[in-house]
């Protein structure tokens, strides 16, 4: 009982600090925030594993860690030299199409590691890339050359409106207010949107959402027999080979 | 003035360490209190024990007890149990002992519970031994 209990603590104290130093943490670990998870992990663990131990000894380090953290974040928010210092730079290991050997064996690079890393970012083709830059949390941030980069509409010449992300206007049941304020409408309008497609209530519905072309997702809650169809309304096209989606005119048929 | 969200960030981070370290320092404080208070009963006792006074030192004995009982539960949140559990057994040795008015053994018990208490003292202290 002792352990579930202080398991359950330190979990939530564990989560809290990783909240709390922010998504960075989660996402391109820097090498210093990488130690600071090895730690609180190995902290968190101790407390678990030795009833003998006060959990003050685990979770004292914990918050110690979690302020140190912070601090470092912020002096390298302001600091360069710092940011420098407790980071490093980044290093090119490509540039102008050229393989930078010296740089790789100072970074023990090995040619495996690269191609490997490139094929990850979908470069099979060493050929194909301009720059390729070893970012200081060990991830290849690749350019590939002028000619094989993917087409933009720019290239183009071709007028292409202002997109904006697709709002979420319900999730799990639950009306998503502040969207549906954003969008200038209200709960009125919602339901008749709901009505349109013969569904009684938001509380049926697993995830709505409009994009800012008004083209509307909607995919109703499953009753036990099978997610149900979605309907699109507005898009032009259904996804290639999903064998789904449906038009309001064929939810109400159905 | 309304400060800025990396000032008001940083004065958080400098409350709670203020916060944490006075915490600590309290702490060891208080750890450090018990302990001499522990030790006045025991020298007590052991005056008592000299002086074949066995009434003064069961008095002196339970006195200590009870204060030890009282400061128990913080103690075993603070430091290593092992160290509390030690404390406990010396202790309650020594009581069986006086019960028995065995002298050389209550003297024994008193030496080790002074040591416990000592080393319990000793290794909460900010210093480089403990440290290293």
């Amino acid at each position: 009982m002792l352990l579930i209990i202080r398991t359950a603590i330190l979990y939530a104290v564990t989560m809290v600090s990783m909240r709390v130093m922010g998504k960075r943490q989660i996402g391109q670990l820097q090498p210093f925030e990488l130690v600071v998870i090895l730690i609180i992990s190995e902290m968190a663990t101790m407390g678990v594993q030795s009833n003998g131990t006060p959990l003050l000894n685990s979770l004292l380090p914990i918050i110690t860690i979690t302020v140190l953290q912070i601090a470092i974040a912020l002096i390298n928010l302001k600091s360069e030299s710092f940011r420098l210092l407790v980071c490093g730079k980044p290093s090119f290991v490509i540039r102008n199409g050229e393989i930078l050997e010296e740089q790789m064996r100072r970074l023990r690079l090995n040619t495996n590691d690269l191609l490997e890393q490139l094929r990850a970012k979908g470069y099979f083709n060493v050929a194909e890339v301009e720059f390729a830059l070893m970012e200081t949390n060990g991830q290849l941030s690749v350019m590939p050359r002028a000619d094989k980069r993917p087409v933009q509409p720019a290239d183009l010449a071709l007028q292409i409106q202002h997109e904006t992300p697709a709002l979420t206007l319900i999730i799990d049941g639950k009306v998503q207010e502040k969207h549906l304020q954003n969008l200038g409408h209200d709960q009125h309008w919602l339901q008749k949107k709901l009505a349109a497609y013969s569904i009684s209530s938001p509380a049926d519905v697993f995830f709505m959402s409009i994009d800012n072309l008004g083209h509307i997702f909607c995919q109703l809650k499953s009753r036990g027999n099978g997610s149900p169809a979605p309907i699109r309304e507005g898009a032009q096209t259904a996804p290639a080979g999903s064998g789904h989606g449906c038009t309001p005119a064929q939810a109400n048929h159905s | 003035m309304r400060l800025g969200y990396n000032a008001r960030l940083s004065l958080g981070l400098i409350v709670i360490t203020v916060l944490t370290l006075a915490f600590c320092w309290q702490t060891s404080v208080y750890i450090e209190k018990t302990a001499d208070n522990l030790a006045v009963y025991l020298t007590e006792v052991r005056g008592a024990v000299q002086a074949e006074d066995w009434p003064a030192a069961d008095r002196s004995l339970q006195q200590g007890l009870t204060g030890w009982q009282q400061a128990r539960p913080f103690w075993l949140g603070l430091l290593n149990h092992q160290d509390v559990i030690n404390i406990d057994l010396a202790l309650h040795s020594l009581a069986a002992f006086a019960q028995e008015q065995r002298t050389d053994e209550v003297f024994n018990q008193l030496s080790l519970l002074d040591y416990y208490l000592k080393l319990a003292v000793e290794s909460d202290k900010v210093n480089l031994s403990n440290l290293f």
